[in-house]
């Protein structure tokens, strides 16, 4: 089978400073895969070029076996490529049921929207109740919630989640990744990018590792999880006994 | 007490036409952050629109209700379509620049516009023949409402209702809302900006047209230079309501058109137009962001 999405060399720069230097990595469809790295080293910039909101400097990216190059960032979004970025976002100013529309703007077949959104209420009970409320008067985990939800309204193929945990209650954190596992189950490829790497390597894969604009490390998330330098640099393991 | 009741309902109907006029300010301000000085030329040119549509079946001979239908149908059109021209040739390519680009731009297009008409149509004023016999609708006491009046809130208040209904109820406009907060943001959900853009031009044209109409209905001259002052006061009554709101560019044109008719009436109509002036410098000074101008501390 061929993979889900396909980098090559990609190489990404803000004005004259390169941030990502060639990466190539490759996505198989139906798992979860994790992207580590310090802040700065490019993880975000790494989403954003795939999602089409940055332009590359070189390199192919292929989704599906085409290349994506030269397709709009909204048109991404209708092929099955959606991406819920760090900050969740959401647009404060709209309701949490107009956001969950919005999620479904790319899509064709417009009577199924309301099952769907149903269906999203389901898998996120915690927005049941606040539909007619602004998005922007929900609690950061509410956000995050509705961020996702919004982001599976779109029929996701491949789904980039960047931070979701971030600035989240330890409880709110736990949920937010169950959510994240039934997402997956449901058929959707997550590409997930994660400060709390134990958490992101025990629910994905295959992880990859990004250093200053370069994929230094990846492999099975189990091989990572017990490798010694990774422990150093992102488990925290001088700190935990 | 009955002049003063006709001066409020004279000034209710001036303010419904500079609400239609200032939603197209407001609209743009929401999506692409600008304050488009060309919005008054962009009515100016659907009001002579109206006069070529007027002529085109004659209708100042006897003028009929279908007959004036046509000559809204014409300047919306006519100015939505320059609408989407002026966005596409003047504004897009200057959109990822400075804002401040864009706003010269506008003031060049406004220019522009206003020195082309007066090559194609001279700078004479010309008379926009009447078409609609002027009659008094419904009178109590001394306060008369004549059928100008009733055309003016009808076409308004349809328009607005109908806009409302767009801005709130639609997935356009939803995608509207979502761009005015944010265009990375609106991209990521599928919503080209271009598109919502252009549409957006296209209505807030639409509605300077129909103010033009209605201001020749009740003002029967065109001229190259009549939106400028059109436009500037119905941008400050915008301004007063909160640039970006679109209930406040009703309240805050309502109020400007109401406040100029009662100066006209009891002080000096010499002193109508410094009206929008005053008000604009008494905003700044006292509320910049206007009466529903939203004022959101980010959360972090």
């Amino acid at each position: 089978m061929s993979p889900l999405l396909e980098i090559e060399n990609l190489k990404v720069s803000y004005g004259t400073i390169e941030v990502l230097h060639g990466i190539s990595c490759c996505l198989d469809a139906g798992d979860i895969i994790c992207l580590l790295g310090s802040n700065g080293a490019g993880k975000t910039t790494m989403l954003k070029a795939i999602s089409g909101i940055l332009k590359i400097d070189s390199g192919a990216i292929r989704f599906k076996g085409t290349s994506i190059i030269d397709v709009a960032a909204p048109q991404r979004v209708s092929k099955g490529l959606v991406h819920c970025p760090e900050g969740r976002g959401i647009f404060p100013n709209l309701s949490v049921w107009e956001n969950l529309q919005l999620g479904a703007y790319s899509r064709k077949d417009k009577h199924a929207i309301q099952r769907d959104i149903q269906r999203g209420l389901e898998w996120f009970p915690i927005l049941e109740d606040r539909l007619s409320q602004l998005a922007g008067t929900l609690s950061g985990g509410e956000q995050q919630m509705l961020a996702m939800a919004r982001a599976v309204m779109a029929h996701p193929q491949l789904l980039l989640l960047d931070e979701p945990s971030l600035g989240l209650a330890p409880q709110m954190i736990e949920s937010v990744f169950e959510k994240i596992k039934l997402i997956n189950r449901e058929g959707v490829t997550i590409l997930l990018v994660e400060q709390n790497a134990q958490v992101a390597l025990e629910i994905s894969k295959f992880a990859y590792v990004l250093e200053t604009g370069n994929l230094i490390l990846q492999g099975p998330s189990e091989t990572l999880l017990n490798d010694s330098s990774i422990k150093k640099a992102y488990l925290g393991e001088a700190i935990l006994p | 007490m009955q002049e003063f009741i006709q001066l409020v309902i004279n000034g209710a109907a001036l303010g419904s036409i500079y609400a239609l006029i200032a939603l197209g300010y407001t609209m743009v301000y929401g999506v692409l952050g600008l304050i488009n000085f060309a919005h008054g030329d962009v009515l100016m040119v659907g009001a002579y629109a109206g006069l070529l549509a007027v002529w085109s079946i004659h209708l100042n001979a006897h003028p009929t209700l279908l007959g004036l239908l046509w000559v809204f149908v014409v300047a919306m059109v006519a100015s939505s379509l320059l609408g989407v021209l002026i966005e596409r040739f003047a504004y897009r390519p200057l959109r990822n620049g400075s804002k401040l680009n864009l706003l010269i731009t506008s003031v060049g297009v406004s220019l522009l516009l206003e020195n082309l008409c007066q090559i194609l149509w001279g700078a004479t004023p010309r008379v926009f023949p009447s078409i609609l016999n002027q009659e008094i609708f419904f009178k109590v006491d001394h306060v008369a409402i004549t059928n100008y009046l009733v055309v003016t809130f009808l076409v308004s208040v349809v328009l607005m209702i109908i806009l409302e209904w767009i801005v709130l109820k639609t997935q356009l406009g939803r995608a509207m809302r979502a761009i005015s907060y944010s265009h990375e943001m609106a991209m990521l959900v599928g919503i080209s900006a271009d598109n919502i853009i252009m549409i957006t031009f296209m209505i807030g044209s639409a509605l300077a047209a129909a103010a033009g109409i209605l201001v020749v209905i009740n003002y029967p001259q065109v001229d190259p230079t009549m939106g400028l002052l059109l436009g500037l006061k119905a941008f400050v009554a915008a301004v007063l309501g909160g640039i970006g709101s679109i209930r406040g560019a009703v309240v805050g044109a309502l109020t400007m058109g109401i406040l100029e008719s009662l100066i006209a009436g009891y002080f000096s109509s010499t002193y109508r137009d410094a009206l929008a002036f005053i008000v604009l410098i008494l905003v700044l000074m006292i509320k910049p962001s206007g009466l529903f101008g939203h004022h959101q501390p980010e959360k972090v």
